[in-house]
């Protein structure tokens, strides 16, 4: 089982994911000043556990979009993953201005502001 | 977009702890394009991350902590040549087609070699910072303390104190390089003044917003004529290195004798009457939203995001 999932699936999901991520780095080329790409390539990079560079992603994206709603609730997801409740709820409250409430109710659950 | 008044009254600890953060991300990023593919194009986005993180640090040094600081810009500082390497090898092939159409011959496959033994040195360090995990202890380093007065100083204040310095240097070296006999390194200096003027320009540009888009265009119409000239310089020196280059060597000198001329020119219509130039002084003195703010108490709510127009440019 080991050899089908680490051998055959896995590398099969990790080749499919580099394609994509391939895409968003050409969207990026294209349009580096449209903040979607930014955001899509930093969900991939979360989905592979690298935070870091999902970080500067999300906040390039913000940078661009200030009322990127999604971007500022994954944005407040890292830091508060991070233990930087001051930033997550700064961000999580960028997400409320600008139609989404996720992010405070999520630091609110958690006693988090 | 006016000033953004909110940027203007954040703490610049706080500031240069958020750009610091994204562009080390973004620079995670750069590096692990290159690693996976290093072609002209990635190296160029890779230098261009490398100068926006090394100016962050720079423009806002007291923000972080000085002895990581340091560290940090120099462990940079040496991979910034080995992608100058392959940098240099690929204006070269780019000059040597385009002075030289019919016949590159012997200098190219050199340079082509040349660029292969760069690329692969570059990915090896490349390589060895991702395996250090160098971007999570960075941004560990950095996330220290930031001296004591700098900490709540506005980072519209600092801008103020930063930029306008940068910009009387850069219209001083300028005023020096445009002189008929100016030399070879008063260029140079000017072409460092610039950089490093529109790379602060960037870092502050939450600050300033939209008013500052046309000093940034100017800047980036002299850095391009600048950057020609530059490269005919380079590709000159390593050509003059090879046999059979002489041909080159000259058609590179005329080229750069005509950007430079070029380069007069374009500064000769901007700035000949000094108006354009006090104009600029005078707006990086007084950003949209800064003003009075170091009287104002630092906002805690604002997220330091920019307003749409504010496009990463190469």
């Amino acid at each position: 089982m080991g050899f089908w999932r680490d051998e055959v699936v896995q590398r099969a999901l990790g080749d499919e994911t580099e394609r994509q991520m391939d895409e968003q780095r050409a969207w990026i080329a294209r349009e580096p000043g449209n903040a979607q790409p930014y955001f899509h390539l930093a969900q991939f990079y979360r989905m592979d556990g690298r935070q870091e560079e999902a970080l500067g992603l999300l906040l390039e994206a913000v940078r661009l979009d200030g009322s990127f709603a999604e971007a500022q609730v994954s944005l407040a997801e890292v830091y508060a993953i991070r233990g930087d409740y001051e930033a997550a709820g700064r961000h999580a409250r960028a997400a409320e201005a600008a139609g989404d409430r996720r992010a405070v109710d999520m630091l609110q659950r958690y006693g988090a502001t | 977009m006016e000033g953004n008044s909110n940027t203007s009254v954040v703490p610049t600890a706080r500031f240069a702890r958020e750009q610091a953060d994204r562009l080390l991300g973004l620079l995670a990023v750069q590096i692990a394009r290159t690693i996976r593919s290093h072609g002209a194009a990635e190296v160029h986005d890779l230098r261009v991350a490398i100068r926006r993180f090394l100016s962050v640090l720079a423009a806002l040094k007291p923000g972080f902590p000085r002895h990581e600081s340091a560290k940090i810009r120099r462990e940079l500082k040496k991979i910034m040549p080995l992608a100058g390497n392959v940098r240099d090898r690929d204006i070269a092939l780019r000059l040597l087609a385009k002075c030289m159409p019919q016949a590159p011959g012997a200098a190219a496959r050199r340079f082509q070699t040349e660029r292969q033994a760069a690329a692969k040195a570059l990915t090896v360090s490349l390589k060895r910072w991702v395996r250090r995990s160098s971007s999570a202890a960075w941004r560990t380093a950095l996330n220290g303390e930031a001296g004591e007065g700098f900490r709540n100083n506005p980072v519209g204040a600092t801008a103020t104190a930063a930029l306008p310095r940068a910009a009387k240097e850069y219209f001083r070296c300028g005023r020096n390089a445009v002189r008929e006999k100016a030399s070879a390194e008063e260029l140079h200096r000017f072409r460092l003044a610039a950089k490093n003027l529109r790379y602060t320009l960037e870092v502050f540009a939450p600050v300033y917003g939209d008013s500052v888009n046309g000093l940034r265009q100017q800047l980036k119409g002299v850095q391009t004529l600048l950057g020609a000239i530059n490269d005919c310089a380079t590709v000159r020196r390593m050509a003059s290195r090879l046999d059979g280059c002489e041909e080159l060597v000259e058609a590179l000198k005329k080229r750069q004798r005509k950007k430079t001329a070029e380069f007069r020119e374009h500064w000769a219509a901007a700035f000949s009457s000094g108006t354009e130039a006090a104009r600029w002084m005078e707006c990086l003195r007084n950003p949209a939203g800064a003003r009075g703010v170091a009287r104002k108490p630092p906002s805690r709510s604002a997220p330091l995001t920019m307003a749409a127009g504010q496009a990463a440019s190469a």
